[in-house]
């Protein structure tokens, strides 16, 4: 009898130990897997808005940096087209996302910007982003069909000065970086040219090509490889230094001796929803660094013709808020 | 000639054959669901191809391109809707015959009639790049503007109920499409300051509406049998139709030559291409009034041309670097990746690669006719699905598509909207095909006009002389002229033999 209990007494003893270990190894690996979780951020894939539609300029930079991005993040970035209203419905939807990491955009400036001066009713503000990385930055340039009449800046200049709205430029759309740019050359030149917007950068550069317009305002990476083919010139690039790829182009400055703003100049960067845990941010910083530093990233964003440029989180932030400064004394005219 | 002969054998390499039946396969499936489109399919596919051989690359995206362009075919002719905006004008005929039974063979003219204007733009773009790209630098604001008139002129030859009617549906797609930003000042018109109307009404999410939603009312509202009535016991096998379709040799030839003109034209696309041909072939028709009705015809000119559109807009882009429409375009970016400069020099140097490329649209295109094939000997069966599946099936695909194409849920509710305006327009006898048009053209038409009128400073007088002495515009003029005159005799002749019968 005794021996029974001793015997029983012993197997519960050891049905309880097993179960205690049980739960011991539960609630411990339940700890550990939080504390995991807590610095073992991203720990399920991360989503890119991208604020334009797949294909695109912007879409073809995001895609590219988020294929290098995801080996130092660890990781899959997925890309998701937020497309419409010229980029108002993406940024919207980037502002109004989590802040927890799991929701990054592509920040395109100054279209960013631009909407939001512009147009009423845009419920986003430039304070409700976190710049996290700069990643591309094309300048405008002045471009001509390669057999144009203007040879130089000062051909047109002085055609212009003669013959006001006889020239006729085209641009990307209305109320975009490239229509900025024209306002602003227009100004410092004063000189009145007749502006013809197209549906983004292929028709203009079409008509441009054709003949149809005189001169037109595309992104320098646009531009660069009609500029290479010997089918475009271009007289001036809108940058207070010259544009790496093309070396023999010279600045606004260097060609009208004027300074200029560089407000046109596209930056594409990497943004995320204001208020994010200080290591994520720290996380997704140093991924999107390592990724633009990546020989192999580099030689991509070449051969696509995507400028690069990084820029640390608070330095993108400094830029998007000059950009912010520049731009308003525009935004009347451009309405 | 040795750069076209190392691209030849390029072409037969396994790996590219591979890839172009991958990208053949992904591209009808792209292609026969509604909201998935060309575009989305190549620019989605584009990172997978960072790795590959240049050529292999394209060829795969060759494959999804030409694929996805014939696939919408599918979902047009067998559920009423569009599965891209190049089928808008395949249902138009393509729904009656499935309804009439006769769903193998509409898909099977369908599938073989897209392959011939298909391989017909390759052989163009393959032998006559350098003197059709010139074509494509031709093409002004007036030109462009005169195209959207001469399109919406078609409007006439798809008003069977009677021109009122035709025209009132016209007029409120060309309403509809004014919708949203000014395309030149940016001035938002008609968007009761909501985001998702700042770019107009999205085409593809209309066009899902204004098809699907009517007819799944009809299918489930109808008192007859459970299934769709499929008049006569049509059992053909797709290669039977091998021949008739041969018979349209004349019709092929015609569509597949617009086609591949509006594809060289930057900025025109698939959708375009098929109204057109469509409109001619009715008006080369003997039956013209068949045509609405379930002519043959009709699916094969609309299908032939779109696909001509895919070798004509590869045309500019890799002789100029000018993207010939929104899937062109992405080919470029695709092109830049791989370093390849699109230009008279990449035929020289890059010869292997481009010449490879071009033989892969070859392959491309006869690929998809057995996976058509397939699909059209079981087609009938879908349709003879109980219309308690159907109807539903309908709706949950015309959903989703509407919420594919932008990713928002508010779209859904648009293609409600229209699929409401579809139930009204159709219960008063009003055809659906010319509001699609206007749609497709008004902002076209819209952009061009206010282009025109900026690059000669408002001076109306400057721009109507435009019209009458630029050489391209005078013969699109001509045949807008054409088109109405034509029309109008036609409805003329209608009225009389009807009078006539009464």
């Amino acid at each position: 009898m005794t021996k029974k209990l001793m015997s029983n007494h012993g197997r519960l003893s050891m049905q309880s130990v097993v179960r205690l270990m049980l739960c011991l190894t539960v609630m411990v690996t339940l700890v550990l897997s939080i504390g995991v979780q807590a610095s073992n951020y991203p720990n399920k894939p991360v989503i890119m808005i991208v604020s334009y539609a797949a294909g695109g300029g912007t879409d073809v930079a995001a895609r590219t940096v988020a294929k290098y991005a995801e080996k130092y993040l660890g990781q899959p970035i997925i890309v998701e087209n937020r497309t419409g209203a010229g980029g108002q419905i993406g940024f919207t939807a980037l502002a109004k996302s989590k802040a927890d990491g799991y929701t990054i955009g592509l920040i395109n400036v100054p279209a960013i910007n631009l909407i939001a001066a512009i147009r009423s009713g845009v419920t986003y503000k430039m304070a409700d982003f976190e710049p996290i990385a700069n990643v591309v930055l094309d300048p405008m340039v002045l471009a001509v069909k390669a057999d144009s009449k203007f040879e130089t800046m000062a051909d047109l200049v002085e055609y212009a000065r003669d013959n006001p709205g006889k020239v006729v430029i085209g641009y990307d759309g209305p109320q975009t970086n490239n229509h900025l740019q024209t306002i602003v050359m227009e100004q410092v030149l004063g000189i009145e040219l007749t502006q013809v917007p197209y549906t983004g950068a292929a028709p203009s550069i079409v008509a441009t090509l054709g003949g149809q317009v005189d001169v037109s305002m595309p992104a320098a990476g646009e531009a660069l490889q009609y500029v290479e083919n010997g089918q475009m010139r271009v007289l001036a690039v809108f940058w207070p230094t010259r544009f790496a790829g093309l070396p023999d182009c010279p600045t606004f400055e260097e060609a009208t001796g004027q300074a200029i703003a560089a407000v046109g100049a596209s930056s594409r960067g990497i943004g995320a929803p204001v208020g994010m845990p200080r290591d994520r941010f720290e996380k997704l910083q140093d991924a999107f660094a390592k990724a633009i530093a990546d020989p192999e990233f580099v030689e991509k964003a070449e051969q696509i013709g995507l400028p690069l440029q990084y820029l640390n989180g608070p330095d993108f932030a400094k830029l998007i808020e000059e950009t912010e400064a520049n731009l308003q004394q525009y935004v009347d005219i451009m309405k | 000639m040795g750069g076209i002969w190392s691209g030849f054998l390029a072409a037969l390499q396994w790996d590219m054959m591979l890839f172009t039946l991958i990208g053949v396969v992904a591209g009808v499936t792209i292609g026969a669901l509604p909201g998935l489109t060309s575009t989305m399919g190549v620019a989605l596919l584009i990172p997978l191809t960072f790795g590959m051989r240049p050529e292999v690359g394209l060829a795969m995206l060759g494959g999804i391109y030409c694929a996805s362009t014939y696939g919408g075919a599918i979902t047009a002719i067998l559920i009423n809707i569009p599965g891209t905006p190049s089928a808008c004008a395949t249902v138009l005929d393509g729904y009656p015959l499935a309804r009439k039974g006769e769903a193998t063979r509409a898909i099977s003219v369908a599938t073989i009639v897209s392959c011939l204007g298909g391989l017909f733009s390759t052989v163009c773009l393959l032998f006559l790049a350098p003197p059709l790209a010139q074509l494509s630098l031709r093409f002004g604001a007036p030109e462009y503007f005169l195209l959207a008139v001469f399109g919406i002129t078609i409007i006439v030859s798809l008003s069977e109920e009677g021109l009122e009617k035709g025209l009132i549906s016209g007029v409120l797609g060309l309403l509809l499409s004014v919708v949203g930003m000014h395309p030149l000042t940016g001035y938002l018109r008609f968007t009761f300051g909501q985001s998702f109307l700042f770019d107009g009404v999205p085409l593809v999410v209309a066009l899902i509406g204004l098809f699907s939603i009517p007819e799944v009312l009809e299918l489930v509202s109808s008192e007859s049998s459970q299934s769709v009535e499929v008049v006569g016991t049509y059992t053909g096998r797709p290669l039977q139709h091998l021949k008739e379709a041969l018979t349209l040799k004349w019709l092929i030839l015609r569509s597949s030559i617009i086609g591949v003109i509006i594809g060289i034209i930057p900025g025109a696309g698939t959708d375009i291409a098929a109204f057109l041909a469509y409109n001619e072939a009715r008006r080369a028709s003997k039956t013209p009034d068949e045509f609405g009705k379930g002519a043959i015809e009709g699916v094969a000119a609309a299908e032939c041309a779109n696909n001509a559109v895919t070798g004509g807009s590869l045309i500019p882009l890799l002789t100029l670097g000018v993207p010939g429409n929104a899937v062109s375009a992405i080919f470029l970016g695709g092109l830049l990746i791989h370093g390849l400069r699109p230009g008279a020099a990449l035929f020289a140097e890059n010869a292997t690669i481009t010449y490879g490329f071009i033989f892969s649209l070859f392959l491309s295109n006869i690929l998809f006719v057995p996976v058509g094939f397939i699909m059209a000997r079981y087609a009938t069966r879908i349709l003879r699905t109980p219309r308690s599946v159907l109807a539903p099936a309908i709706v949950v695909l015309a959903v989703i598509g509407s919420l594919a194409i932008r990713g928002l849920a508010v779209d859904v509710f648009l293609m409600l909207g229209m699929g409401l305006l579809g139930c009204i327009m159709k219960y008063n006898g009003m055809p659906a095909a010319p509001m699609v048009l206007g749609l497709v053209l008004g902002t076209m038409a819209e952009g061009e006009l206010a282009r025109a009128l900026a690059i000669v400073r408002g001076d109306v007088l400057a721009f109507l002389l435009q019209l009458v002495t630029r050489p391209i515009c005078i013969v699109v003029l001509a045949l807008c002229v054409l088109s109405i005159w034509q029309g109008i005799s036609n409805q003329a002749k209608r009225k009389r033999s009807v009078g006539q019968e009464a």
